[in-house]
């Protein structure tokens, strides 16, 4: 294939349309054309407006003496001025005809009732009204374009025309926008009722900037006497009374109080959270109740909302209701700031838990976490709750305690941290952690009650918070004394409630050790309770153990049950099943029996404990039986066993091994025996 | 009594015409000047008896024009400035230049007045 064929060769795509030349002349043609209109258009319209600028340049500069001359001038001014003013006035009045004219004049007296101010400002208003140039403002409001009428509305508004109140506020419902909200700014301004009628009669939303913008229309107002805006809480337009409400706390009209607080249980967030910062903003505490009742049923942004009012309006009072919400509430951000409520109200009550590292290891630390951790202890083995505390979760205890005198040690201490961990601590540091934990731990320090209260009142409050918080963990009957002091007398709600609950605590947990004690007088576990404990654990053979359960389940009662159960955590998973079949056996044996009403229940604890003793006395009777080597010896020796009047058999049927190796040898000796 | 003579520069140009015509109806020679550089030059060639300048000028602010006056000229002329910026920063570094009083727009013609012959009165009769 040539190099000429695959050149001229035409492919699809690739190879360039045949067009006709002429045609892309006149292509050509026609794009020149058009851009030269195009330049050309521009040109002249640029030079045009240029042109226009300059001569409305001009003619302000041509007019700003002969405006200058209308506003200053005055009946007293001398004739010449008057004669000069009067001319003026001829002159103007044929300029007026001209519409472009007009345009400009109004143009400058616009613009120049931006910079002027007093009384050059109200003849300016004079001024524009004698020319007559509201005329135009007014032709502008039947404007079908939407600037043209906002620019009209403007106009009028800015200078001061009142008759075109009437005009304007029919534009408050307008469809369009930019009329709506330039009509509202208008009705406001030009007259002190407009705010009633845009309240009244606006169906539309009123955005916070418009909002903003009408307040400051009504704070340029001079000797304006505002309404009583709670007439407007009622509104169904929720923008309405959201700006009432605004209105109310820019204005200070505090009167309203039970229509705020009812707005709190309005449906919609933003209502309810400008009422709570009404009611903040006022300081209404009566409403306090209220935000606590909307509390569960709001949002979250309005949760927090009445937290921030709590934390304004409430008191130590509120403190256990803030801890009920850090229980019960889901959401982090509400906890966090019930947390910072309770701080606002009662300052530094929680401190900083989250992400908290632990300082490096000095004795006083130490001390401390060993100090938590025996109060840990505590709680494990008495296994009562941790009464209901602010720091409930993630707490740790980093708090340093200067214990004086030990900071001699610390030094040495510190060189050797290893052996830190397991040095105990001297009686003397234990004594001080006691005193300052509040501990009466033994007999010899221990404290009079009137000491102890007395000790407790010369107390810091930051301590005395310590010392109720562990008080609330570990006090026993001997702290029963300060409980009741500190419930009856600490002025600190929280500290009272705290140790009021622990004084309740430890009179439920008296009451509880007295009717364990009389239901268990020698304080035996309720599994070691059952006459089969010594037996079973008697024996460590399997069958024996089975069997005995059999038996159990033919004699067992109610005390039993508890030794079974204790047996549910054997290692032998045969014993494990066994037991618990002989459980549920057991059960129903006594559900049915109490069903029958069985003489057994019905006897009295006496009674029960009579047929305990006949049931013992007959294991013991049991266990009396003689070996049965020992009843053949007796039979050969001819002596009589005393139990042989018992329908029971007395022998024990187990053999020694002895018995049988020497039964062969002692068969002589039997018959000679036999023979005599 | 010869007239005092004032500088007025206000890049404005209706306001500056209003105020011209105010401060001339009261008695004063005003100069009227629209931009910080033809005041720059009017005041190396002269120093009227009070300068009235706007803060926001083309070319050449107030503040600097305070600053040339006190610092370049070394003259100690009654000057009052006026702005539309309510701003706390230009107004005391105004006075920290050396401005003798300050007044904000929008303008009242009789308060200015009033302002003026103050300022001529501590000024030139004291």
């Amino acid at each position: 294939m040539h190099i000429t064929d695959v050149t001229y060769h035409s492919l699809p795509l690739i190879s360039s349309p045949k067009i006709h030349t002429n045609l892309l002349w006149d292509l050509t043609l026609l794009f020149l054309i058009l851009g030269t209109i195009y330049f050309v258009s521009v040109f002249f319209f640029r030079n045009k407006l240029s042109r226009q600028t300059r001569k409305t340049k001009n003619k302000r500069e041509e007019l700003a003496p002969i405006i200058s001359n209308f506003l200053f001038h005055s009946s007293e001014d001398p004739k010449e001025e008057q004669k000069k003013y009067i001319q003026l006035k001829i002159e103007i009045r044929e300029y007026l005809g001209n519409q472009r004219f007009r345009r400009t004049i109004s143009q400058i007296l616009f613009d120049l009732q931006k910079d002027v101010a007093g009384d050059t400002r109200k003849r300016l208003f004079r001024l524009y009204k004698e020319l007559e140039l509201h005329h135009d403002a007014f032709q502008k409001l039947e404007s079908w374009r939407w600037e043209t009428v906002a620019q009209g509305i403007l106009e009028l508004s800015q200078m001061e025309v009142d008759e075109s109140y009437q005009l304007i506020r029919k534009f408050v419902n307008d469809r369009r926008g930019v009329i709506r909200k330039q009509a509202e700014l208008a009705t406001v301004g030009l007259r002190a009722d407009g705010i009633d009628y845009v309240l009244d009669t606006t169906k539309h939303s009123i955005s916070e900037w418009q909002q903003l913008k009408l307040i400051e229309v009504l704070g340029k107002r001079v000797n304006y006497r505002a309404p009583e805006f709670k007439g407007w809480l009622l509104s169904q337009n929720k923008d309405v009374v959201l700006f009432a409400l605004r209105l109310i706390k820019h204005y200070n009209q505090n009167g309203a109080e039970s229509s705020i607080t009812e707005l709190v249980k309005h449906k919609n967030d933003e209502i309810k959270i400008a009422a709570i910062q009404c009611i903040v903003d006022f300081n209404f505490q009566s409403a306090l109740p209220v935000l606590k009742s909307v509390f569960t049923t709001t949002s979250n942004a309005v949760k927090i909302s009445i937290l921030n009012a709590i934390a304004i309006l409430g008191s130590t009072i509120d403190i256990p209701y803030l801890k009920e919400i850090i229980e019960t509430e889901g959401n982090f951000l509400v906890i966090g700031k019930a947390q910072s409520t309770i701080n606002a109200i009662a300052p530094e009550t929680i401190l900083p838990t989250k992400d908290i590292v632990s300082t490096p290891s000095s004795k006083t630390n130490n001390i401390n976490e060993g100090a938590v951790e025996e109060h840990h202890n505590v709680k494990e083995s008495v296994g009562e709750e941790i009464p209901e505390s602010i720091e409930v979760e993630d707490i740790e205890f980093y708090d340093e305690i200067e214990i004086p005198g030990a900071k001699s040690s610390e030094k040495e201490e510190n060189e050797s941290d290893s052996a830190l961990e397991i040095t105990t601590i001297p009686d003397s540091y234990s004594d001080q952690m006691d005193d300052f934990l509040g501990f009466v731990a033994s007999e010899e320090k221990d404290l009079g009650t009137e000491e102890l209260t007395k000790t407790y009142d010369e107390t810091l409050h930051s301590d005395k918070i310590e010392l109720v918080k562990h008080l609330g963990v570990s006090a026993d009957e001997r702290e029963r004394p300060l409980l009741e002091h500190i419930t009856a007398n600490e002025k600190d709600s929280e500290l009272s409630f705290l140790a009021f609950k622990k004084l309740k605590s430890l009179q439920n947990e008296s009451k509880e050790n007295q009717s364990s004690k009389a239901s268990n007088p020698l304080g035996i576990a309720p599994s070691q309770q059952s006459i089969f404990y010594a037996l079973y654990h008697h024996t460590d053979e399997l069958d024996a153990k089975l069997i005995l359960l059999e038996e159990l389940l033919k004699i067992g009662d109610v005390r039993d049950i508890p030794f079974l159960e204790s047996l549910f955590q054997e290692g032998e998973k045969t014993v494990v099943k066994k037991a618990k079949e002989v459980v549920v056996k057991l059960s129903e044996t006594i559900g049915s029996e109490e069903e029958e009403g069985s003489p057994l229940n019905q006897r009295s604890e006496d009674e029960q404990l009579e047929l305990v003793l006949v049931e013992n006395s007959n294991q013991e009777e049991k266990d009396d039986r003689i070996p049965m080597e020992l009843f053949l010896l007796y039979e050969q020796l001819g002596i009589a066993y005393d139990n042989e009047e018992e329908q029971t058999s007395p022998f024990d049927f187990e053999l020694s091994e002895e018995f049988f190796l020497d039964l062969k040898r002692d068969t002589n000796w039997n018959k000679e025996v036999s023979d005599e | 009594m010869s007239k005092r003579r004032l500088l007025l520069a206000e890049d404005d140009h209706m306001l500056a015409s209003l105020l011209k015509y105010r401060l001339e109806r009261e008695g004063y020679e005003v100069i009227l000047e629209y931009d910080g550089k033809a005041v720059k030059e009017k005041l190396q060639e002269d120093i009227p008896d009070v300068i009235i300048a706007d803060i926001m000028m083309p070319y050449f602010s107030g503040i600097e024009l305070v600053d040339f006056l006190r610092n370049g000229l070394e003259s100690d002329v009654p000057i009052i400035l006026i702005s539309a910026a309510s701003n706390d920063e230009n107004i005391v570094s105004a006075f920290e230049m050396g401005a003798n009083d300050f007044i904000s727009k929008p303008v009242s013609p009789s308060e200015l007045l009033v302002r003026v012959s103050r300022e001529i009165k501590r000024h030139y009769c004291t």
